[in-house]
Formats: structure tokens, sequence, C-alpha cells
């Protein structure tokens, strides 16, 4: 490629989550792209970000974050840049999903799913937003949702994540207009199924009925969602923003 | 208490309904509960023999022959039913055929008959008797069929889902046209109706169970249970809505 514009050299990448499953997944393509990488968990990535760095050559460090705490965001934001020198990407992925059925999901159950998906993701974007406005540069935002947005998964029960996926697309599009003149472009993936570990405990019976109604045949890889993330990340993209990019292996087209 | 302007009693006494594909499915049932509910009734369907058939066995009901997806025919339709009476107040476009083939396996004739009556069709009664709800001044309510399958993918109908994803957007299209004439127009996606034109194919095992599966109402639908939902639509107490999609699927599409 001449101009290659899907290269992420010298670019900085935060990404939430980024400890395990898809968040490790995308890190490691990000990085791969050529962008360094800054991994915020509740858990120390520290060796994750060391793994990275070796493997792609790339700089990479981590920091414990937990996203429903805003002052922790900005301060982890500043510690970020501070280190990194600069951000430029943001891959917003921090989010639960456990199964409870609608009558048994408390007030607390409740709060606790939106607070990490959908307040999280909030105050994740608006801090980097601050940080980029402040530097006077642009970027881009790639915020998790989930098909579960936009369908509704059987036979397991969760409303609360559900409403909370469907929450961050249309945030997604929010930010995209209000930040269009900044320079700031924020997308979104929804995944669907997706062999990480969060889905391991999962029972065997549920995961037969979901692969049975995925055309695919199979549930997505982890880093089967790494290109779309590089699109949204890098240059390739300039006009895209407000995006929702459905990768499910066809399981929402039926 | 806010007076409510709306009539809910969903009457349509004095109002005059043209039901296309009315001789059969669900336009005939559309026509027969629009009959019981005081409307006139302009039953209209390919065959002769058939709209007069329908027509008699409903009070106030008239038979016209129309051939949709043709404009001359549409025309002439339009001309006749306001020579009788006078005006048209509700239309609903339940006419549509459900030809189906494996993509790479359809012929030319087979896609463009399916748009020609499912898209076409649609659009020039519309777009005719829309005009003469437009002249009238009078307002009205146009009702058009679209399909679950307009929204999600089924073996072998392409053409089909083509056509009902055409028929959703047309139905946004000219609400957003037609709102300052007084005209709401809407669609309805029923999922698979117990109608001559779903035999055979929903039938056949393990479709059949595996759909029934997929429906969280454990049922395919009652063709009168998407005349109700056309009735609401045709109604007045619907006449803050338009550009709508009501989808009537028993839940299939909600996963």
């Amino acid at each position: 490629m001449k101009n290659d514009i899907f290269n992420l050299k010298g670019k900085v990448a935060v990404i939430t989550g980024g400890y395990r499953g898809i968040g490790k997944s995308v890190a490691m393509s990000l990085a791969d792209a050529g962008a360094d990488i800054v991994l915020w968990d509740l858990i120390d990535a520290t060796e994750v970000a060391n793994e990275i760095a070796k493997e792609y050559g790339v700089r990479a460090c981590a920091f414990v974050c937990d996203v429903t705490n805003p002052e922790q965001v900005t301060d982890t934001v500043n510690k970020s840049a501070d280190a990194m020198g600069t951000l430029d990407i943001l891959f917003n992925n921090a989010g639960i999903g456990p199964h409870t059925p609608a009558l048994e999901i408390t007030p607390e159950g409740w709060k606790k799913v939106l607070d990490v998906n959908v307040n999280g993701v909030f105050y994740v974007a608006t801090a980097f937003a601050k940080y980029l406005i402040s530097q006077n540069k642009g970027g881009s935002i790639i915020n998790t949702a989930s098909m579960s947005g936009l369908i509704v998964n059987i036979p397991q029960s969760h409303t609360h994540y559900n409403s909370s996926k469907a929450a961050v697309i249309q945030m997604t599009k929010s930010l995209a207009i209000e930040w269009a003149d900044k320079n700031i472009r924020v997308n979104c993936i929804s995944p669907g199924y997706i062999a990480t570990d969060m889905i391991k405990e999962v029972r065997q019976d549920w995961k037969d009925a979901w692969v049975s109604k995925i055309p695919f045949g199979r549930m997505g890889k982890p880093e089967e969602l790494g290109g779309a993330v590089i699109y949204l990340a890098s240059d390739a993209s300039t006009y895209t923003s407000g995006s929702n990019i459905v990768i499910d292996g066809c399981y929402t087209v039926i | 208490m806010v007076s409510n302007p709306c009539k809910t009693d969903f009457r349509l006494d004095g109002k005059v309904a043209v039901i296309t594909g009315g001789a059969s499915g669900i336009g005939l049932a559309t026509a027969e509960l629009f009959s019981e509910k005081g409307a006139v009734v302009c039953i209209c369907d390919l065959s002769g023999e058939k709209v007069v058939d329908a027509a008699s066995k409903l009070s106030n009901a008239y038979g016209y022959v129309v051939d949709i997806s043709n404009t001359s025919s549409v025309n002439a339709l339009a001309e006749k039913i306001i020579s009788d009476h006078g005006k048209i107040d509700v239309l609903v476009n339940s006419a549509g055929v459900g030809d189906i083939e494996w993509a790479e396996e359809m012929s030319e004739k087979t896609w463009r008959k399916v748009i020609d009556i499912n898209l076409s069709g649609t659009f020039f009664m519309s777009q005719r008797l829309g005009q003469e709800m437009i002249n009238a001044k009078t307002g009205g309510k146009i009702i058009s069929l679209a399909s679950q399958a307009g929204l999600v993918s089924i073996d072998k109908h392409v053409a089909y889902s083509a056509s009902k994803a055409g028929v959703i957007s047309m139905t946004k299209s000219l609400a957003y046209e037609w709102g300052k004439y007084g005209i709401q127009v809407n669609a309805i996606s029923p999922t698979v109706t117990k109608t001559p034109m779903t035999e055979g194919f929903w039938y056949e095992e393990p479709r059949h169970t595996k759909t029934i599966e997929n429906t969280p109402a454990g049922r395919y639908c009652q063709p009168v249970e998407i005349a109700c939902a056309a009735l609401f639509l045709a109604s007045d107490a619907s006449n803050m809505i338009t550009g709508e999609n009501l989808v009537v699927d028993g839940g299939y599409t909600i996963h």
C-alpha cells in the first residue's frame, strides 16, 4: 500500500477492559497496526502490556482504573497522557454481562450493569474528549456496544445488559454529532457471540442453542473484531462517525 | 380530565375503504372487519368472480377488478370508485405475491413479478388514490402490508424481502411528503399468517417447527389479527401515527 491509511504508527491507544477478552485481543490488533498501547482495567494489566510491547515492538503500559469513578477516570487519562506523551485513540470497551431474569434483578444489580456499561463508557469518553480538546487535537473513540443493543438474545435473560448496550449505540451517535466540529470521531462495534473468557462459564446447552442460530455456524473469535477497530481508529475512516459496525456472523440478519 | 380529541370507538361509519387483495387472506379478513365496523368496503382483486363472491357476503361491500401493477387499470379503478362512492378515505394495500426461490436460481421473470406487484403496485395505488385524497382536502389513511421479511432474512425470500423493505421505506417517504395534507401513511409487518399465500412453504418440516420455536407467541398469525392492526391504523385512534411500521409478529423479530 503506497499510503497506508490503516497504519497507526505514532498513535497512542487507550483500551479499557484491556486485561483480557475482547479488550486484550483488540489491544494486540491495534499494536500490530503500530499503535502504542495503554491498558486500563480493574485488574493490573502490566504483564499483558509487557507481553504486547515485546511481541509487537510498541510502547505499552497499564493503569488500574474503575471506570465508574469519574475522578479516577480523569486522573487516569492524565496519567496515561503523561506516560505516553499524547493520546489519540480510545477503545472504550470495559463492560459486564451477568445473566439474571428480569424479576430477579435487584436495584443494586440493575444499577451496577448500567454503571459500568453506560456511565463508565460515558465518563471515559468525555474525559478522553476533554483531553483531546485541551490539546487542540482530534481523535477517534470506538465504543463496544453489542448485537444485544439491537436484538434480544435467547434463551438467557439479561434485560439490564441489553438495555445498556442499546444506550451505548445511541450515546455513540449523540457524541458523534456533538464532537463532529472538534474532529473527534465516535463509532461503535456490535459484536455477536464472541468466544471469550466471559462466555467460558456459560452452560453448554445455551452455547449450543446460540450456535444453532448463527448462520456462520460458529461463535466469533476476539481477533475477528480487531480489523473493524483498526479501521475506525485509523485514517481509513476519516469520514465515518456515529456508525455501528455489527460483527455477528449474520446473527441479526435473520 | 383532558378531553379526548380522538374517537376511540374504532368505528369506520361513512368511510370509504379500498382494499387491494381483498378477495382472500389478510385483505379479505380486513374487508370483513371494516364492513362490520361500518365502512363502505371496496374489495379489489384480480379476479372478477372472486370479488363479486367476497362482496356478496358482506354488507355495504362492492367488488372491483384491478391489476395494481398496471397504471391504466389503477387509474380506471380510482375513477370508478370516485364515481360510485364520491370519495376515498382509507386505502389498504394488501395485494401481494410470495413467489420464492433460492437467490442463485431466481429467474428474471420471478424477480420482476414480485417487485412489480408488491412494490410498484403498492406505489401506483398509493399515488393514484393519494391524489384523490389530496384533491378532496379531506385527509386520509393509507395502510400498506409489508412483512417481517422486510426486516430480517428468510430462505428463498430475496425478492419478497427486498419488495417489503421497499414498502417500509416508501411508507416513510409518503408519510413525510403527505403529512401536510392530513394523510397518515403506515405499514404493517406481519409474521407468517394463515392465508393461501403461506400454504406449503411454511408448513414443511423442519421449517414449521423451527419457526414456531423462534416465535415467542408459539404459533402463526390469524388473518383477523392483522385486520385488527389495519383497523387501528384506519381509525381516528391513530391520527398522530404516520410513517410507522407496526410489527405484528408474535415476537419473531425480537431476537
